[in-house]
């Protein structure tokens, strides 16, 4: 008999205990629980991929935004305005009271 | 074409291999023990998460850890013998089919519970891949991935475990 020929029956269907999956995963939370913790933490971020990347887009446009420098015009306006502003009226409080 | 496994859902992981690793376990180590060792290859699988490189398949990785599980547990106690030619020919008596008829052992090696008896007798080698070939169905390449060895000992081993239990069925 050529042993390549020979029919082997080993396959069957396998009753899986009820709750099977659930100990596994009580197991791995009693025995690693930081480490399960962890991973369950990832596995949210990256159910959240979407979400967290337009928040992650976000704070890049802001944080561009403030680095990069602003136009002349803006810039001169927000050093000096106020206190251009402060001096015309304190100009024309004094023409007023020698008037 | 399966759809390949999100590892980072590791309950869902457990839901869809729970079968194929509690019946390979069975094979190797009896029924009663099954699901002790089953969790501990989900539990070892979790622990080493980072070490699978999807090079293989999900499924493939999981059926090596289970294999060096089991083979680790029988060198620790020597013998399964939970499911022993000895016992079924006892729970039988002579009207075991397939035994009774030591020419022809086509029908035996139909019947499961004969070829796990005979299954019992041989080498863990023999075992593992006879399990994992005629059991799980794996291809010669996912045997060879699964137990780390090449193509060309995949079909050596096979061969030589097939011869084994031929010789064992003709022991009897």
């Amino acid at each position: 008999m050529n042993p390549d020929d020979i029919k082997i029956n080993l396959k069957r269907s396998y009753p899986v205990p009820r709750g099977f999956a659930d100990r596994v995963m009580a197991r791995i939370q009693e025995e690693s629980p930081a480490e399960a913790s962890w991973r369950g933490w990832l596995s949210d971020l990256l159910d959240l991929k979407w979400e967290v990347g337009a928040a992650a887009f976000a704070s890049l446009f802001v944080l561009v935004y403030s680095l990069v420098p602003q136009p002349m015009e803006s810039k001169v306006l927000q050093d000096n305005s106020a206190q251009s502003i402060f001096d015309d009226e304190s100009d024309l409080f004094q023409e007023v009271a020698d008037e | 074409m399966d759809e390949p496994d999100d590892i980072s859902d590791f309950r869902a992981v457990v839901l869809r291999h729970q079968e194929n690793i509690l019946r390979l376990c069975a094979g190797f180590l009896g029924d009663t023990a099954a699901e002790d060792a089953a969790q501990e290859v989900f539990i070892k699988a979790y622990r080493n998460l980072d070490r699978f490189e999807g090079r293989s398949k999900l499924s493939t990785w999981l059926y090596r850890i289970a294999s060096n599980h089991c083979l680790d547990v029988l060198s620790k106690r020597k013998a399964a013998r939970e499911d022993s030619l000895e016992a079924l020919v006892e729970k039988r008596g002579d009207s075991a089919p397939g035994l009774a008829t030591a020419g022809d052992f086509t029908a035996g090696f139909e019947d499961r519970e004969t070829v796990m008896a005979l299954l019992s007798r041989l080498s863990p080698d023999a075992r593992a891949i006879l399990l994992l070939r005629e059991g799980e169905g794996l291809s010669y390449e996912e045997l060879a991935q699964t137990l780390e060895i090449s193509l060309d000992a995949v079909k050596t081993r096979l061969y030589r475990a097939r011869e084994a239990l031929i010789k064992e069925a003709s022991n009897i």
